[in-house]
């Protein structure tokens, strides 16, 4: 492992931090995004598991802030202060050596703060912070995708999608603890890995067992009882996190685009406003068999 | 994906009758189900985290994607809108404060749908200069290029928008938070930059 002390990595990851700091202030949501990219990639090639944590949650922090720039634009110098906050925080944390648990703290922090300008007015007013019920839906649904972890090998289940929309709008709403936050920025990641997991199995009907298993099965055998543990090694979760990074921009070098989402029109993979594919593999075979 | 003429026409309908909107939008935010499109349609919130992913995985834009970012691109603030360290601090660690901000950022906002003028504002604390230990949660405006007499009559109309969502926001609050409020409402000035 690369450690922190190397001035010429330190060099470049500082850049790519910066440039991202940079994107967000003049409130260019998506170079933020790319530049999450790149600081998660060149954590990947430079095996720096630390730093990646913070590009994943610079790629959160840019997800957000698109979506309340996009459709929420009259309470978005408010939220700014939010983001501005946390991005301080993660700076200074980077520059001064990284502590993980700082890190964490501060991610958690950012979570609640902006769930609350997630939320619109009518939610704002009625749902209270519950963590209880936020973690009783939580054990469910990974509960539920333990037992149908198996259905990952189809090319067009929705499984981690729907999860995702589910443990969002939970948390979102009655707000959540650290280890709920950990599960969503997991599966987050393992969501962007799985269209190329697909590809990578063409001309295959679905995924084949040594892809099955290296790529998912492996990350939810993890993810899975971390929740359900009572302990918190967030090393450990690093590694996990890590090794999804590896492999996303490993497939990403070999199979980019997917065909799944090349051959479906852009408005079917980002719908505008309030809408997300169920699974572009759907759109696919509906748009082959309308070709046919 | 709206357009600006879109926006500028929906601005032109608020003017009519933005009095009687109160900048609602749940109704679209509340459905969740699948259409006959085979899309799920969930809250935008909702929708946010796993759309702009999509962006990243197909982030080598082809023309259509270009199109799409520009658009985005186009919309700029007519506002521009500053915090003071300590207001930044509250709205992070204070909801009451923080809902409080919102409807003064939402009635600039609004007010920005139906004037077309550029200004910059900031919110912050100010010590009054006749009671040492008040401060006052004042919200500074600079129009540009416009006259006294206009910038008078915006600044008029700022106040009057504000108030009114303020008023708005203590009419629905519970009773544990109507006290705070009202405070905030004494303490709160809008000041006019000359």
């Amino acid at each position: 492992m690369i450690d922190m002390n190397n001035s010429f990595h330190n060099e470049i990851l500082n850049q790519d931090l910066e440039y991202c700091i940079k994107a967000f202030e003049n409130n260019k949501f998506d170079l933020m995004n790319i530049a999450a990219n790149r600081l998660m990639e060149n954590c990947v090639f430079l095996e720096n598991e630390q730093v990646f944590l913070v590009s994943v949650i610079l790629k959160d922090i840019s997800n957000d802030y698109q979506s309340i720039f996009n459709h929420k634009k009259e309470i978005f110098h408010s939220a700014k202060v939010i983001g501005k906050e946390t991005i301080k925080s993660l700076k200074s944390n980077f520059y001064t050596g990284i502590n993980i648990e700082k890190i964490w703290e501060e991610f958690q922090k950012y979570t609640e703060g902006i769930n609350e300008f997630h939320k619109d007015e009518l939610e704002s007013e009625v749902y209270k912070k519950n963590t209880k019920f936020t973690s009783t839906i939580f054990k469910k649904i990974l509960k539920f995708l333990e037992e149908n972890k198996k259905s990952l090998k189809k090319f067009n289940n929705t499984i981690i999608l729907g999860l995702i929309g589910v443990m969002v709008r939970v948390m979102k709403n009655h707000s959540c603890t650290l280890k709920e936050s950990m599960v969503y920025l997991f599966l987050k990641l393992l969501a962007l890995l799985q269209p190329y997991i697909i590809e990578k199995s063409y001309p295959e009907e679905e995924i084949n067992i040594d892809d099955y298993k290296k790529y998912l099965e492996g990350h939810i055998d993890y993810i899975v009882p971390f929740y359900f543990n009572d302990s918190l090694d967030f090393r450990i979760y690093n590694s996990e996190l890590w090794k999804i990074g590896k492999q996303f921009r490993e497939l990403y070098f070999l199979f980019n685009p997917p065909r799944i989402v090349a051959q479906t029109k852009f408005i079917e993979q980002v719908p505008a406003l309030v809408r997300v594919p169920t699974t572009p593999s759907k759109k696919l075979i509906e748009n082959k068999e309308k070709e046919e | 994906m709206e357009t600006i003429k879109d926006l500028a026409d929906k601005s032109w309908e608020f003017a009519g009758f933005y009095h009687s909107l109160n900048n609602n939008t749940s109704k679209d935010n509340l459905s969740f189900g699948t259409n006959d499109a085979g899309f799920i349609n969930i809250p935008e919130k909702e929708a946010s985290t796993i759309k702009y992913d999509a962006l990243d995985i197909f982030k080598f834009p082809n023309e259509t994607n270009k199109l799409e970012l520009a658009n985005i691109e186009k919309f700029s603030f007519k506002i521009s809108l500053e915090f003071g360290k300590e207001v930044e601090n509250l709205i992070i660690r204070d909801l009451t404060f923080r809902k409080f901000i919102l409807e003064i950022e939402k009635s600039l906002n609004e007010f920005s749908l139906y004037e077309n003028v550029r200004f910059e504002s900031k919110i912050f604390f100010e010590e009054d200069w006749e009671i040492s230990d008040y401060k006052k949660l004042t919200l500074l405006l600079n129009f540009k290029g416009v006259s006294f007499k206009q910038k008078m009559s915006l600044w008029k109309s700022i106040i009057n928008v504000s108030y009114r969502r303020i008023d708005s926001l203590i009419s629905y609050s519970t009773e544990e938070l109507i006290n705070k409020f009202q405070q905030l409402r004494k303490d709160f000035f809008v000041k006019l930059e000359m």
